[in-house]
């Protein structure tokens, strides 16, 4: 064609006629696109850091458990042949770390009440390589030696419930693997804080050892090995690796173990791309617009055109062209700038601590840190290029439909 | 007697306008032929059809009955797409005002036409450049309209109008923006082209300087030939 690139070249230049009015066209769009970009890279941000913190101090990135376990959770069901499926987790790529534990639901008891609680027997050194617990300590000390009285790693809003601080004792009690109830004192050795205010309620860490002991089980028995794995998406590829080899063993990525993770990412994607597209609408409006002015204001070139030979295809072709040229061009600087303030504001971080004890019980951070989100940059631009071309369509159908003989007579 | 070429045939051409339930014959039957060749002014007083009848010949308009032969073919029988076509091979137009693009050049404007025509590039710029040449304006080439008097934007439209090499040329009022020095220099190259290369116009106007320089003049008094005068 030709004829394609005069056209293109004459709907460029008419774009730039009036320099005010589609300069401020541009400006809507870089600025919606870049409110879009923001919103998008804070929500991800903020899900990222809710998905991750979830994974490395409760979720792992995968957790292998003996069959029935997800049903039952009993005492009883300890991981079979523990040692061949660590061995052979250790062999599929994307392994980093693995942690065995002893996991059952009892109860903790002070003086001032008693409360449902799960308590976990964890090594200390082998946990840490999976979870980071040990860096939300308030106050105490990580699981330290045991003592006469053994130490215990306790929520905080489990140690306030109770009225329990560093060196108070309390009481756990547990069902051993012959079905009898069985009881021991602890000392509070550490009082942590996570994100999860929900975790820090109901939940308890105690020597492995110690919980061996108390529930009479080999100290090298494992309810529960938690893994850390290289990546999330690896995760789900790791865990589907390990499961078809040990068909007996419960193995479970991130995504099986907290579904609702997964989902909060497909929902926000969602509800993002409908923000998104209601806005650059709503832009679309101001170009729509700006094209009917620009039509009327040119209406006799337009029949002039027209009468020396223009087509009608072209024509339509030629206004519809402009209208996207209006419509895109703010959008790479709006997709530009809205990266470069997100990884400035990925940097920085933002304080959103005024409403962050509500943000705790979300299981979020106080401070979002939001990140670039360059797999949305296509989608924008093309709902952009989609929703100008659709707006296009009545400016273009408006000025084939100018008769050449009244626009040339309106001198 | 020389041999003649006829190259729009107008026959018992009628165009009623229906304003406010008045019918108002701004055409009232007309018939004629134009000859290659022919340098004719088409005159009257105000609202007597001129620039209806020009539009019809033109191909802008189409009649209430009758037709027009460009060529041995039917305008009347043309689709509208068709006739674009038609118009944008056979027939050169002039116009009052508003002939340019304001965001092309000279050249572009003269070979934009071309390009619809799919010249190639070659051609399309040396002809465009030979064109402007003609009507003196080499060197303006680059020149937005705006940066060109009101008379060198006319000879823009003339040579654009020449470009897509058509049958004929019309010109409704080319002058009446002009001044007198524009006015003749304008007629200078008209009658030159006309001469020439045998280029035929076909105007409508009130000006005398152009009714002066006419070989043929046609008046028209309430949408009918009133005298039709050839010169010799
Ligand atoms: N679209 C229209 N609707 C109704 N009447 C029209 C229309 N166009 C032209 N006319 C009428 O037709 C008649 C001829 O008009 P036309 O424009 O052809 O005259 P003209 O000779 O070109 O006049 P002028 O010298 O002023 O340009 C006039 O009476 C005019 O009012
Ligand atoms: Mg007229």
């Amino acid at each position: 064609m030709k004829t394609l690139q005069i056209i293109v070249t004459i709907a460029w230049r008419n774009l730039w006629r009036n320099k005010v009015r589609s300069g401020v066209v541009v400006l809507a769009m870089t600025m919606g696109i870049w409110a879009c970009i923001f919103l998008a890279g804070f929500s991800v941000g903020m899900n990222d850091q809710r998905t991750d913190s979830a994974l490395s101090t409760y979720v792992g990135f995968a957790q292998v458990h003996a069959n029935g376990w997800e049903d039952e959770r009993s005492v009883e069901l300890l991981i079979p042949n523990l040692e061949e499926v660590i061995a052979k987790s250790q062999e599929i790529p994307g392994y980093v770390a693995h942690a065995s534990r002893l996991v059952e639901t009892g109860m903790a008891a002070s003086s001032y009440g008693a409360l449902g609680v799960q308590v976990q027997g964890v090594d200390p050194a082998m946990d840490t390589l999976v979870y980071d617990l040990q860096t939300r300590l308030i106050e105490g000390e990580f699981l330290p030696e045991s003592r006469r009285v053994p130490r215990a790693y306790v929520g905080e809003s489990l140690a306030e419930e109770l009225k329990l601080e560093v060196g108070s004792k309390f009481q756990v009690t547990l069902q051993d693997v012959s079905g009898y109830a069985t009881q021991a004192l602890f000392r509070v050795g550490g009082i942590f804080k996570t994100v999860s205010s929900q975790y820090d309620k109901s939940t308890i860490l105690i020597r492995r050892e110690d919980m061996a002991g108390l529930i009479g089980v080999d100290p090298s028995a494992a309810h529960e090995i938690v893994y850390k794995i290289s990546s999330k998406e690896q995760a789900i590829v790791w865990a589907g690796e390990l499961s078809s080899a040990f068909p007996n063993a419960e193995v479970m990525s991130w995504k099986e173990v907290s579904p609702e993770l997964g989902y909060a990412d497909d929902m926000m994607a969602t509800s993002l791309y409908i923000f998104i597209g209601i806005i650059i609408m709503a832009i679309s409006f101001g170009i729509l617009n700006t094209m009917l002015m620009a039509i009327l204001e040119r209406r006799r070139e337009l029949g002039m055109l027209m009468a020396v030979g223009m087509n009608k295809r072209r024509t339509f072709f030629m206004v519809m062209i402009e209208t996207i040229f209006l419509g895109a061009v703010g959008a790479p600087i709006g997709i530009l700038v809205g990266h470069l303030s997100l990884i400035w504001s990925g940097v920085n971080g933002f304080d959103l601590s005024s409403v962050g004890e509500g943000l705790n019980a979300y299981g979020m951070d106080a401070i979002v840190y939001p990140s670039a989100v360059p797999e949305y940059y296509l989608g924008i631009a093309v709902i952009v290029v989609v929703m100008t071309l659709l707006f296009s369509l009545y400016p273009a159908y408006k000025s084939i439909r100018l008769n050449p003989v009244q626009a040339i007579r309106s001198v | 007697m020389k041999s003649t070429e006829t190259v729009v045939k107008v026959e018992n051409l009628r165009k009623t306008y229906n304003a406010d339930a008045v019918a108002v014959h701004a055409v009232d039957g007309i018939s004629l032929s134009i000859e290659k060749g022919e340098f004719t002014a088409i005159v009257g007083p105000s609202g007597c059809g001129k620039t209806t009848l020009l539009n019809m010949i033109g191909g802008l308009d189409r009649p209430t009955s009758g037709d027009v032969y460009v060529q041995e073919v039917s305008i009347g029988s043309l689709s509208e797409g068709d006739l674009i076509d038609f118009r944008l091979k056979h027939i050169g137009f002039v116009f009052q005002a508003y002939n340019l693009l304001p965001v092309l050049s000279a050249e572009e404007n003269t070979s934009f036409i071309m390009q619809l025509q799919g010249k190639s590039k070659e051609e399309r710029s040396q002809r465009a450049r030979q064109l402007l040449k003609n009507v003196g304006l080499e060197g303006r080439e680059g020149d937005k309209p705006a940066q060109l008097s009101g008379g060198q934007q006319q000879r823009v439209a003339v040579a654009r109008a020449l470009a897509s090499k058509p049958n004929f040329i019309i010109a409704d009022e080319p002058t009446a923006n002009l001044d007198s020095h524009s006015t003749s220099n304008l007629l200078d190259i008209m009658a030159r082209l006309n001469e020439e290369e045998q280029m035929t116009f076909v105007f409508a106007t009130h000006d005398q300087r152009v009714i002066d320089k006419a070989k043929r003049v046609i008046t028209l008094e309430d949408g009918k030939v009133i005298t039709d005068e050839i010169r010799s």
